[in-house]
């Protein structure tokens, strides 16, 4: 009977020690899924690449599920294969994430920035052109030219602020209204810059 | 005897042990049915409830990314919920739990998306009631720039407003009503400089004590005329019309165009203004003595010009360096429909013509503001 209850006893501290002992959550990959994701966040992924977020985020979602559901079972049928290959797929979409919002904000700066210096070589462009005519006397004589140049005179020092303006949208980050305000600006000194042109042709000016 | 009581006794005994068994299997019956019996309930449905939440994360991520972030970080623990519940034994089962995470990510993406909608849906209404009048503004400012005495400050106010106008409509084309909004009160300030500036121009125009005095001007030169059977020659600028008089009879009237600031009274040289006052002819010239095909020039600056540039430069609003001006002429090469000569008169060539053949040296000549209001 005594010899029973020693055996007995041994055997409990063998499972008790079999279940702490073994089967413990993969903290240290846990812990990179989850430095993964919030890179990808400050990498401002939910803004630009949405899509490859939501992956991610569904992929971490479906780590911590597995996780709980091993939590949930008794510690010596407890089994993180599963889990750590949950763990593997989830860092690798936060890591996607993370490199599509790094491209894709680099795509909409890239596109913001080759919009606006798209409007500052129609300015330019345009700056030229008045310059040459003003310097040109048989243009400034023309009656027909005159009173244009006053107006022009006076749109371009208007776009020379507006560009600034843009500037000011690209530096705050907001590279599609930034994108969008070049595109509108250039749209409105081409027709100016092609009239400048035309002035320039007709009165044969340097 | 005592053989056949102890037989007895071993067959009660074994009675009792049957019995006993029966009554605890029929108990370990009973038990397992009762546990079956209260199995708990089914892990509740989230499918649904998970892709409206991916949905209002969608709508709402543009917007208020924060809102977004967090009905996400509630998914998260809503699917930890759901996990739990789905693998806890019997004994711990609480289906409330799920449900209560997931109606927490409901609550939250219901309110986040109606924000959301409501914020737009007002930035859409304050699109919709300022665009019309903004469009409208501008267009009335485009109609105004080419008035006479507009400048390039006016000028770039119209660029400034043609741009956050456009700027607006490409806005709203995908949405953005917020900024788009901004853009059209912007659009709108930038077409009041030009309101503005339109309206200075022309309220001298409706000034009394001007009108009375261009009245009188006008009416004293019609009367010389009729006195003296002679032709005068009456210009009303803000009407743009030159009319000639001979013995106080009208007897002809052109369309004339006037300095690129015309409608403002010259002051000085350069400032591209028409004189306003009484004149007479000094000289009539024709090509190669004008480039423009004929002219007749006029005595500006007579005695009062010259009492007002004094005064002005006293007063400090007209520069030291500055000259009064001359060389103001009614001539020929018009026809632009619009004000463009440096303060001069412009009729089309014909009309140049036909009034060049009734007049002479010593001609009056009256340009007013305006004499027919």
């Amino acid at each position: 009977m005594r010899k029973n209850q020693v055996f007995v006893g041994v055997l409990l501290l063998v499972v008790a020690v079999m279940a702490v002992g073994c089967a413990k959550p993969p903290q240290q990959e846990i812990d990179g899924a989850k430095a993964a994701l919030t890179a990808a966040e400050q990498s401002e992924a939910p803004k630009y690449a949405a899509d490859a977020w939501d992956k991610a985020q569904q992929a971490m979602n479906a780590v911590n599920a597995e996780l709980e559901a091993q939590q949930a079972k008794f510690a010596l049928f407890r089994s993180y294969t599963k889990a750590k290959q949950l763990i593997a797929d989830a860092t690798n979409a936060a890591n996607a994430a993370k490199d599509a919002g790094i491209a894709g904000k680099e795509k909409a700066k890239n596109d913001a920035k080759a919009a606006i210096d798209a409007a500052k070589a129609s300015l330019d462009s345009a700056n030229t052109l008045f310059a040459d005519i003003e310097k040109c006397g048989r243009a400034k004589r023309a009656k027909e030219v005159r009173k244009d140049l006053e107006t022009v005179k006076g749109n371009l020092e208007s776009y020379k602020a507006t560009v600034a303006d843009l500037d000011s949208k690209f530096a705050k980050e907001d590279f599609f209204g930034a994108k969008a305000a070049a595109e509108t600006l250039k749209g409105q000194i081409d027709p100016i810059a092609s009239d400048l042109t035309g002035i320039k042709t007709k009165f044969k000016c340097k | 005897m005592q053989v056949s009581h102890s037989h007895r006794s071993d067959q009660e005994a074994a009675a009792g042990n049957r019995r006993r068994f029966s009554v605890r299997s029929i108990g370990a019956i009973v038990l397992v049915a009762g546990l079956a019996g209260c199995a708990r309930q089914a892990t509740p449905e989230v499918e649904g409830a998970r892709r409206a939440a991916y949905r209002a994360v969608a709508i709402v991520r543009p917007a208020a990314p924060a809102q977004a972030r967090l009905i996400e970080r509630l998914v998260a623990i809503a699917e930890i919920a759901t996990a739990a519940e789905a693998n806890a034994p019997w004994w711990e089962g609480s289906v409330g739990r799920t449900e209560a995470a997931w109606l927490r990510v409901m609550r939250t993406a219901n309110l986040a998306v109606g924000a959301v909608r409501a914020a737009d849906r007002s930035a859409r209404a304050r699109y919709a009631g300022l665009q019309p009048n903004a469009r409208h503004e501008v267009t009335r400012a485009l109609a105004e720039i080419n008035e006479a005495g507009m400048q390039s400050r006016e000028a770039a106010a119209m660029q400034r407003a043609l741009v956050s106008i456009s700027l607006a409509e490409k806005l709203a084309a995908v949405g953005r009503y917020q900024e788009a909004a901004d853009d059209l009160a912007s659009a709108h300030a930038s077409a009041a400089v030009v309101h503005r500036k339109w309206i200075a121009l022309h309220a001298r125009f409706s000034d009394p004590a001007n009108l009375r005095l261009w009245r009188a001007w006008a009416v004293q030169t019609i009367e010389d005329s009729r006195r003296t059977g002679g032709t005068a020659i009456l210009i009303d600028k803000l009407r743009r019309r030159l009319t000639l008089y001979r013995a106080g009879r009208v007897i002809a009237s052109y369309p004339a165009e006037l300095g690129a600031n015309g409608l403002v009274r010259k002051e000085h040289s350069g400032d591209r203004a028409t004189p306003e006052g009484r004149y007479h002819i000094v000289r009539a010239k024709r090509t190669p003595e004008t480039k423009y095909n004929k002219a007749l020039l006029i005595n500006y600056p007579n005695d009062e010009d010259r009492m007002r540039f004094a005064l002005g430069r006293r007063r400090g609003t007209i520069s030291h360096r500055a000259g009064i001006g001359n060389l103001i002429e009614i001539h020929g090469d018009g026809g632009e429909g619009q004000d463009w000569t440096d303060g001069c008169v412009a009729l089309t060539n014909e009309d140049m013509n036909r009034l060049f053949a009734h007049v002479g040296v010593g001609v009056p000549v009256t340009i007013v503001g305006t004499y027919d209001r």
